[in-house]
């Protein structure tokens, strides 16, 4: 009954998530960019002033409103302002009201300074998002792990003094999501570097503590190529150690071992994963710099595994 | 060798995720220690990546002490100090309300306050203020002459620069008073009312009241937090703060850098340095346009290494163009650091690996 590629890539709602630096934003629309070709209405979500997308696509920043970045592929940007209003006009209906309360100067200042306010409002503009049947995948890029985990955990932060009222809703309908294993997937993404393996370890082992959270999929990013086998390996370490030192091709050879050296760290991070960690797993291999050859490859290599 | 003005009292490392922010930050705290300043490293990001990179089990919201050679060079004494910490919301929230509370028992109606559990604990804006407040401590601690803060990532990052200047901004005493005594049915406090029945639909009943519960409840602490806060705004600006901005050169990562760079110019605070992680792997032969010939024993392996040194060669040469532009871009010169060889876990590894930063010049 399990097609090819997973299930879990085929529900509605994806959060991406991963120690920063790894390649979230290019797996994510590399997934983007397979699923428009399949014919789906993908949707990137963005949290932040950072839009991934816009640098992913040589296009514009991605606005509030969702805006077509490449074929197929519609991005939007979760801005705090537009969210607030958007919040305040599902509690107060009427959309000039809402703006006001958000203009009206004290409470402003209110909403920028509190804890929480951010969180809340970025959780009802997903939710809202959700509930449009126009969109699906929706691929939403959480920024980093400690951020992804403060995320997920707005909702039992805010259990304690939600009794009732507007706040519960948007929880509730939150938690729903979060935890409809038909409709929501969370996925990990990180590369095969020690500091990355360890943070990836660690964020996973902690949501997995999360009985509400259904993980997805690992990705693994950036493998390095796999230059020499291991009778070249021997033969670039004895060359090295022996008759080419100092010779004019001396640091090709060093280069040589230091990037089978660097496949050889990747293979055993790779195999810490594996252990530690057991989702279905996909691995990317490293591109050629470019981000255009990126994100062609990864959606590439998406395809060829069977994505439909 | 990267270092930091003389009279450079505070440095903020900003950078997106994943480009060696934290373990630059280590070493340049390190740098500044070896010759002979007492420094404190302070990281922002929960992550335990600066105790790795120090080579300590752990680190705390308790500073502590790292553990530096005592001769450096040609056995030059080591003067300066090391220390570091990890800034954890709850411990420097609990330690602010203790500090201020003065006695026990106001300190523990507040953490007995539902907002302070729901919100201390966890939230980037908490964390936020709890690094700004931690940041003015720090520097106003007579035990450091520099203090390195090292910023979580990206969007967190300019959560914490933007902190100081919210929080003053609410707590200004007209706001709080509204809040306070929406009640009143004075004039000027009516609009207050309104506003807070119209929070009340938007917020929810029990909020608004845990809310300003909370509010009285921290009275005692809002005028000494409001200016610190505005101490804090005004010491980012300041001369003695430097901002160091760290990135990787690749083209994804310059444009990360890009936007980084704008969000910190746009609030007027100082770029003093930039920094390019990962730029060159130093056992690569630098780029020559003469052709090398392998030996015959070699034969085999020829092509690989001709593709490796071509595809190396044209990775750092695109990676030294952006730099160079970046530079010429921002009126800033640059240091280029190496890909580590391994995780560095220690501060002799980090010195090592610092030494070998390049500097790359204005080309006008």
């Amino acid at each position: 009954m399990h097609a090819p590629i997973g299930e879990p890539l085929t529900r509605q709602v994806q959060f991406f998530t991963g120690k920063g630096g790894v390649g979230k934003s290019t797996v994510l629309a590399a997934l983007a960019m397979a699923s428009a070709r399949a014919g789906k209405q993908p949707l990137i979500v963005e949290l932040g002033t950072h839009t991934s997308s816009s640098r992913l696509f040589h296009g514009p920043d991605a606005g509030y409103q969702p805006s077509e970045v490449a074929p197929g592929v519609h991005a939007t940007r979760v801005q705090f302002e537009p969210a607030l209003i958007d919040y305040i006009t599902s509690r107060l209906k009427l959309r000039p009201i809402a703006s006001l309360v958000a203009k009206n100067s004290s409470l402003r200042r209110l909403f920028l300074a509190a804890p929480g306010v951010d969180e809340i409002v970025t959780l009802h503009r997903v939710a809202q998002l959700a509930a449009d049947e126009r969109w699906g995948p929706i691929l939403v890029d959480l920024e980093s792990t400690g951020h992804a985990l403060m995320f997920f955990d707005l909702p039992s932060v805010l259990e304690v003094f939600l009794k009732d009222g507007p706040l519960r809703q948007v929880v509730d309908t939150a938690t729903d999501l979060l935890a409809d294993v038909q409709r929501c997937a969370i996925h990990i993404v990180t590369v095969p570097e020690p500091l990355a393996v360890n943070e990836t370890i660690h964020l996973h082992a902690q949501m997995r503590k999360r009985e509400d959270l259904h993980l997805g999929y690992l990705f693994i990013n950036r493998v390095p190529r796999a230059w020499l086998d291991d009778d070249e390996k021997r033969l670039v370490d004895h060359e090295l150690a022996g008759a080419s030192a100092g010779k004019p091709w001396a640091p090709d050879l060093a280069l040589a071992q230091y990037l089978a050296k660097r496949r050889q760290t990747a293979d055993k991070c790779m195999r810490g994963l594996h252990h530690d960690i057991d989702l279905p797993t996909m691995t990317f291999e490293e591109q050629d710099a470019g981000s255009a050859t990126i994100l062609a490859g990864l959606s590439a290599a998406i395809e060829r595994s069977g994505f439909r | 060798m990267i270092q930091l003005s003389d009279d450079c009292r505070l440095a903020f490392c900003v950078g997106v995720g994943g480009v060696g922010k934290t373990t630059f930050a280590a070493s340049l705290g390190l740098g500044e220690a070896l010759r002979g300043r007492s420094v404190l490293v302070l990281t922002a990001d929960p992550a335990r990546r600066l105790a790795d990179a120090l080579g300590i089990r752990d680190l705390s919201d308790r500073a502590s002490d790292i553990p530096l050679p005592t001769t450096i060079g040609a056995g030059e004494r080591v003067r300066g100090e090391l220390h570091a910490a990890m800034l954890e919301t709850k411990a420097s929230a609990d330690e602010i309300i203790r500090r201020a509370a003065h006695d026990e028992a106001r300190a523990q109606r507040v953490f007995d306050n539902r907002i302070y559990q729901a919100f201390s604990n966890t939230l980037a804006r908490s964390h936020a203020y709890a690094a700004m407040e931690r940041v003015h401590d720090a520097v106003h601690d007579a035990r450091y002459d520099l203090v390195v803060v090292d910023t979580p990532p990206a969007q967190s990052s300019i959560e914490i620069l933007d902190a100081p200047a919210r929080l003053v901004s609410f707590l200004d005493q007209r706001v709080v008073r509204w809040f306070l005594q929406a009640s009143d049915e004075s004039p000027q406090l009516r609009g207050g009312a309104i506003a807070q029945g119209l929070l009340r639909i938007v917020a929810g009943e029990s909020l608004v009241s845990a809310l300003t519960e909370f509010l009285t409840e921290m009275a005692f602490l809002r005028e000494g937090f409001s200016e610190r806060a505005k101490e804090v705004r005004e010491l980012m600006r300041s001369p003695s703060t430097s901002f160091v901005l760290v990135a990787s050169a690749d083209s994804v990562g310059i444009e990360a850098a890009k936007s980084v760079a704008a969000e910190v110019r746009s609030r007027d605070f100082a770029l003093a340095q930039l920094v390019f992680n990962r730029a060159f792997i130093p056992e690569a032969a630098p780029p020559s346009d003469d052709p090398v010939t392998y030996p015959e024993r070699l034969s085999a392996i020829a092509p690989k290494l001709a593709r490796m040194r071509a595809l190396l060669t044209a990775e750092e040469e695109q990676k030294r163009s952006n730099i160079a532009a970046f530079c010429d871009e921002h009126g800033l010169g640059a240091w280029s650091l190496p890909e580590a060889r391994r995780p560095l876990g220690d501060p002799s590894a980090l010195a090592a690996w610092i030494e070998q930063a390049r500097p790359v010049s204005l080309s006008t």
